[in-house]
């Protein structure tokens, strides 16, 4: 599945055309109406045109601003198109780092790929991104603040003034950032803190991917699809749902992260840190997934870490049953889900059939195990541990 | 020109902390109960419905000049303007306008961009020799789109209403369909999700379009029959998915494999489905197979049924019940049912498979002359000197008397 055009320009970011924007905005507050929105975005933005004859074009940064996009565009019907999360954080040492943009910039040219969009150079993405935060860092998340974040999405869309399901003729790669609200930092006072997410097990009648299709790819085709059962769960009273997989009703992913589960496997006792394999194709390979795997493989599987009992990382397929059997027998000790929007978030229980199955550990509580892994990730990502997982950007003065 | 979301930047900051942001919140309150029926507490709130009377038409001052029929690409070129109508989740419906056709305007962080809420329909207008302007059975185009449109928590429409103003507007760029038998006006109704915000959540706000492009005969100088590659190394639908609509989702993933069954010399995917290999669709279309049965001789026309994998195909509707209407008296069994890749290999070793092929809005239908499955050619019954089938020939024939309007027929919708 080799990149589909040759012979024309890759994907370069060494030169930019810059546009500096005359008109910059307000900063939104933490917590505010319009971070809440998701969608009030920083004063620039990237776009780099791709066309099948001439290949990348020099990328632009500009004012952030609406694009026009002609009535045929090949995304607007055939959702030709894929993304990225990703952020940029604010470290205490008042630096600026992206957390494993490499990662990032190499799923982006796998998904656009897939959904028959150009490839291009991976390495070229963390630059872009870079390029917007040099620029839009310093005021939109100021030195004063250090441990804030913004949201970054580089996106990939077909373009094109002909209609007919083909491979697109133009595409736009655009990288837009919005500050996100940190719902870590937003409890009230005297609000009852909860232990968890609530997960509602996906029925046999919605299933979010299967083999041989796209689970893996970070495709908007997975999404938009996927609300309806998310919008049923939310109804309930559910934060996510729990995507199962198959006759023996495997567990995959909850919502749009990765789920994990720390238990004492049911044979040999021997604790363990479970979550299910990406050799199936139907998970995405999460950037945090990998990190939590890499840091447990790394920190958690010999010694003590506190009051942590070392445990052993395993990738495997895993059903509901043995999760509810777990529950039954109080072997669980935790359990969490992992992505970058959301981060790591316990998991306090899962509804499946009528059955409601705690996935905390025995005094009730999460274990600690995801709050370590947590302050691990977030020492590297502000800068508090030097790790080459962080990508320092340099920004203007 | 217009552009279609003419706040800037600036009136939305002004706006946003206010009106729009509260609007958001309970806009997305708002469409769960829309699209899940979870609580019917709203009905003290009536949202707007697709009003015909509210139509606006603002009319181009460039008309285009018209392309030779020997020269029409299909969805190459398009007529004068466009029908647009927006839609949000406090308003429901706004007023439908006829427009220049025109680039849209939209906010990088449009949901339509990154989650895929998008959906669309294919059909044709035609003109008869009287110089009348035809739809073909418009009813299930639009009982389609609301299908789709509520799967994938975009809103949904009076169907009528919409057949109406695809009317109107048809009506208004007529001079741009073709004169000719075999020759149509393609519409493409489209509905996407329009709400600014990376949140994934349904969409508070969306907008419908259809534009036109003037198209010719899908083969020509006459059939060409096709080669296919049966495909199992990747899935196009699958159970409790979304492939019976017709959403974005199903089309961007299915562009690479038909890339490389390209690349091998075969002109469509023919998509297997399971370890049994049922038989599902071929490329965009539905799949139809002629066999005789290896006991009685009954010979028996097959297509997929609808178990929510298939895409309900007008196409494919219409020639079910051309079929029972007019081959079961000959003799044939009509049936939806599965069957596997290798029963269909089997029938043509023995001489069994009469013919196969696709049927969709392009082509109507398109004949298969082989399929390659498993290292071996199966032949799918044509003769060296045939570019197709009997019933293939005879579907075209029928479907288009009708579409043209040479047979009065329900199925006919004269504008």
């Amino acid at each position: 599945m080799g990149s589909i055009a040759t012979n024309v320009a890759e994907l370069d970011a060494s030169k930019f055309n810059i546009t500096r924007s005359t008109n910059l905005r307000d900063v939104p507050l933490p917590g505010s109406p319009e971070e809440l929105s998701h969608s009030y975005c920083t004063d620039h933005m990237v776009t780099v045109r791709w066309t099948v004859n001439n290949g990348w074009e020099t990328p632009e940064v500009k004012p952030y601003q609406n694009l026009s996009v002609p009535p045929t565009a090949s995304c607007l019907h055939y959702a030709t198109e894929c993304f990225e999360g990703m952020k940029v954080y604010r470290g205490y040492d008042g630096k600026l780092r992206l957390f494993r943009p490499d990662l990032n910039g190499q799923r982006l040219n796998t998904s656009s790929q897939r959904s028959s969009l150009p490839g291009f150079k991976a390495d070229e993405v963390k630059k872009l991104v870079a390029k917007l935060m040099e620029i839009d860092g310093p005021r939109w998340l100021p030195r004063d603040r250090p441990g804030s974040f913004l949201y970054i999405r580089p996106t990939v869309i077909g373009n094109g003034p002909h209609l007919g399901v083909q491979v697109p003729k133009e595409a736009l790669l655009f990288i837009i950032a919005v500050p996100w609200p940190d719902f870590t930092k937003m409890k009230k006072e005297g609000e009852t803190v909860s232990k968890g997410l609530k997960l509602f097990a996906s029925s046999p009648d919605s299933i979010r991917a299967w083999p041989g299709g796209f689970g893996w790819a970070k495709l908007g085709a997975n999404y938009g699809p996927s609300l309806q059962s998310h919008g049923k769960a939310q109804a309930m009273g559910f934060d996510q749902i729990l995507w199962l997989f198959g006759e023996d009703r495997q567990v995959t992913e909850a919502g749009a992260s990765n789920f994990f589960i720390i238990w004492h496997n049911a044979d040999t006792g021997r604790l363990e840190l479970v979550t299910a394999p990406l050799e199936s194709q139907l998970i995405l390979p999460g950037v945090t997934r990998r990190s939590v795997l890499e840091l447990a493989r790394e920190r958690l599987s010999e010694n003590f870490v506190g009051k942590l009992a070392p445990l052993q990382v395993v990738e495997r397929t895993l059903t509901i049953s043995e999760i509810e059997k777990a529950a039954q027998e109080g072997r669980i000790v935790e359990s969490f889900v992992s992505g970058t929007a959301y981060f790591i978030t316990p998991v306090a229980m899962i509804r499946n059939n009528d059955q409601d199955i705690s996935t905390l550990g025995k005094d009730g509580e999460p274990a600690g195990y995801a709050a370590q892994i947590k302050s691990w990730l977030e020492a590297i990502m502000y800068g508090k541990e030097e790790h080459d997982w962080a990508y320092p950007v340099e920004e203007e003065q | 020109m217009k552009t279609f979301q003419q706040l800037t930047r600036r009136k939305a900051l002004a706006g946003l902390a206010t009106s729009r942001l509260t609007s958001h919140s309970f806009a997305v309150h708002r469409s769960w109960q829309r699209n899940f029926g979870v609580t019917a507490a709203v009905a003290s709130q009536q949202l707007a419905d697709l009003d015909v009377s509210k139509l606006s038409v603002t009319k181009t001052t460039t008309p285009k000049e018209l392309t030779p029929n020997k020269d029409l690409v299909f969805g190459k070129t398009f007529t004068d303007h466009m029908l647009t109508v927006e839609w949000t989740a406090t308003d429901g419906w706004h007023s439908p306008q006829i427009i220049p056709y025109q680039n849209l305007s939209l906010d990088p962080s449009t949901c339509v961009f990154h989650y895929a809420f998008e959906c669309f329909e294919g059909m044709k207008a035609y003109k008869d020799k009287n110089g009348g302007i035809r739809l073909f059975r418009p009813n299930k185009n639009m009982e389609r789109l609301n299908k789709s449109s509520a799967r994938i928590a975009l809103p949904t429409f009076d169907g009528e209403a919409l057949t109406r103003l695809i009317g109107e507007f048809v009506k208004l760029d007529e001079r741009f369909i073709p004169d000719a038998r075999g020759y149509s006006l393609y519409l493409r109704p489209t509905m996407i999700g329009t709400q600014k915000t990376l949140g994934v959540g349904p969409p508070g706000s969306a907008m419908l379009f259809v534009i036109a492009s003037p198209v010719g005969p899908y083969y020509p100088t006459g059939f060409k029959a096709i080669s296919l590659e049966a495909t199992d190394y990747a899935v196009r639908a699958w159970p409790g998915g979304v492939g019976d609509k017709k959403l974005g989702a199903n089309y961007a993933p299915c562009i690479l494999p038909q890339l490389q069954a390209a690349s091998r010399g075969f002109q469509q995917n023919l998509w297997l489905f399971g370890e049994e290999e049922y038989v599902t669709e071929v490329g965009t279309m539905n799949l139809f197979l002629a066999i005789k049965n290896k006991e009685t001789g009954q010979k028996e026309l097959i297509t997929a049924p609808l178990d929510g994998t298939i895409l309900e195909g007008v196409t494919r509707d219409s020639v079910l019940a051309l079929a029972r209407e007019r081959l079961a008296p000959q003799g044939w069994e009509i049936s939806e049912r599965k069957i596997r890749m290798a029963d269909v290999a089997q029938a043509a070793q023995e001489g069994r498979l009469i013919e196969v092929f696709g049927a969709g809005t392009a082509a109507i239908v398109s004949p298969v002359r082989n399929i390659s499955y498993r290292g071996q050619m199966v032949d799918c019954g044509l003769k060296q000197d045939e570019e197709a089938g009997e019933i293939a020939l005879q579907m075209k024939s029928w479907i288009e008397a009708i579409q043209y309007g040479d047979e009065q027929h329900a199925w006919s919708i004269k504008i």
